[in-house]
């Protein structure tokens, strides 16, 4: 065997019949293994040697040559344009950011949890669904679970919610329940590489208890709340 | 805060609902191209096709982005559809032969007496000097560029032969015969336990 085949060989370069007749020469042929191994071994070494480079964050004058607002793309776990760009939505924004990019992308369409009518962002499907029914106190086995429910300054029943799409407070009106905060892929534990973005409940938490007018509903407010279909007397 | 301009159309479009919702803000959404993303996708991987050739951090990004900016210009050359990696690959290595040619000039112009000295040797002498640099990096230092750039292409970032032989416009036995070279040459220098 030259030294052509051989890399050859290990670089994958081979037809399958002549691999199959190279393995069975080096069966034969200590040596020839022995080249082999040290051919692969280079191999490995340099391509290991340069591969963690492309597991680093471009820096951002790169990005930004390409898109000047790139460094949502370019630093996927460190989105600091936005936090430094601009108060409060630009941190809710991060934070939703960092849960996508991550690997969660929200589906969209009929199916997903939330939708956009007149201009508002509204809870639809299973979440619409478990805004309207379920009950903190008696939790269903459903996608979402339901945390506190109280009653706004400005005279509306919100219910805040988590589920492995996201944590969010909505807002019953009218329409249905408008999402005034939602922040994406934070509610399940068990999904680790989540688990930064695990401060979303105590985001959604906080913006509730700025909203509220007085306590959390009790589980018999809750009830009756329910079953006056989420409308304020 | 001037654009908002986001990369990804979910991501935008998740962010638009969110930024009205709180504060009525409309977010501009993404005006960035297909090309612009999927160059923005490549990035990581020509940084690390730039190290294999440069071997200089500083240097590898300086050729990044020198690389970025023909590519930009260059942008209706590319043929859509047609593999922007392949074609991003070749203006990468093509602008770093323009520089180790620009830099073989210098040292000729400053360096008389050393006439003939191969460009391999002087950027391996160049980079000898700094201490930090591996082994990998010393022992790719000292290959001659037509023999590195192809151990870059095939080896760092796993191009087969035949695409290495396109990119770089060459007959596939130029390409194994420089692999072949720049293979043992490697393993003297790095020696027996690469």
């Amino acid at each position: 065997m030259t030294e052509d085949q051989i890399i050859a060989y290990v670089d994958g370069e081979l037809g399958p019949i002549e691999a199959l007749r190279f393995e069975r020469a080096m069966e034969a042929d200590a040596a020839l293994a022995a080249a082999v191994g040290r051919h692969r071994a280079l191999r490995d070494r340099v391509a290991s040697h340069f591969a963690p480079i492309a597991a680093e964050p471009v820096p951002a004058r790169l990005a930004a040559m390409v898109d000047p607002s790139s460094n949502v793309v370019a630093f996927p776990a460190r989105p600091r344009r936005w936090f430094d760009a601009g108060g409060r939505y630009a941190a809710i924004a991060a934070t939703l950011v960092a849960g996508l990019v991550l690997g969660q992308v929200l589906p969209r369409g009929p199916a997903a949890p939330i939708g956009e009518r007149n201009g508002a962002i509204m809870a639809q499907g299973g979440l619409a669904a478990a805004l309207d029914r379920d009950l903190a106190a008696a939790p269903e086995n459903g996608a979402y679970r339901i945390g506190v429910s109280f009653v706004s300054r400005d005279r509306r029943y919100c219910r805040t919610f988590s589920g492995n799409a996201g944590a969010g407070l909505g807002c019953h009106g009218p329409e249905g329940w408008a999402l005034v905060r939602f922040v994406a892929g934070s509610g399940s534990e068990e999904q680790g590489a989540y688990r930064q973005a695990g401060s979303a409940s105590a985001d959604v938490l906080e913006a509730a208890q700025a909203m509220m007018a007085g306590d959390p509903l009790d589980a018999d407010a809750e009830r009756r709340a329910r079953d006056s279909g989420w409308r304020l007397r | 805060m001037s654009s908002h301009r986001v990369a990804w159309d979910e991501t935008g479009e998740i962010i638009r609902f969110i930024l009205k919702a709180v504060d009525g803000t409309e977010l501009r959404t993404s005006d960035v191209t297909e090309f612009e993303r999927a160059l923005l996708d490549l990035l990581p991987r020509l940084r690390r096709f730039a190290r294999a050739l440069a071997l200089d951090a500083a240097d590898a990004d300086d050729l990044c982005q020198i690389a970025l900016e023909r590519a930009l210009k260059a942008e209706a050359q590319w043929e859509k559809g047609s593999r922007l990696d392949s074609w991003m690959y070749r203006i990468m290595r093509n602008c770093w032969i323009d520089e180790v040619r620009a830099r073989k000039r210098r040292s000729e112009t400053f360096v008389a007496e050393e006439e003939g000295l191969a460009v391999g040797e002087a950027d391996d002498r160049r980079i000898e000097a700094r201490v930090e640099l591996g082994h990998v990096d010393r022992a790719m230092a000292a290959l001659p560029p037509e023999q590195r750039e192809v151990i870059a292409l095939i080896l760092v970032e796993g191009l087969a032969y035949r695409e290495a032989a396109e990119l770089l416009d060459l007959p596939m036995g130029t390409i194994t015969s420089r692999l072949v070279r720049g293979r043992q040459a490697l393993l003297e220098m790095l020696g027996e336990a690469a």
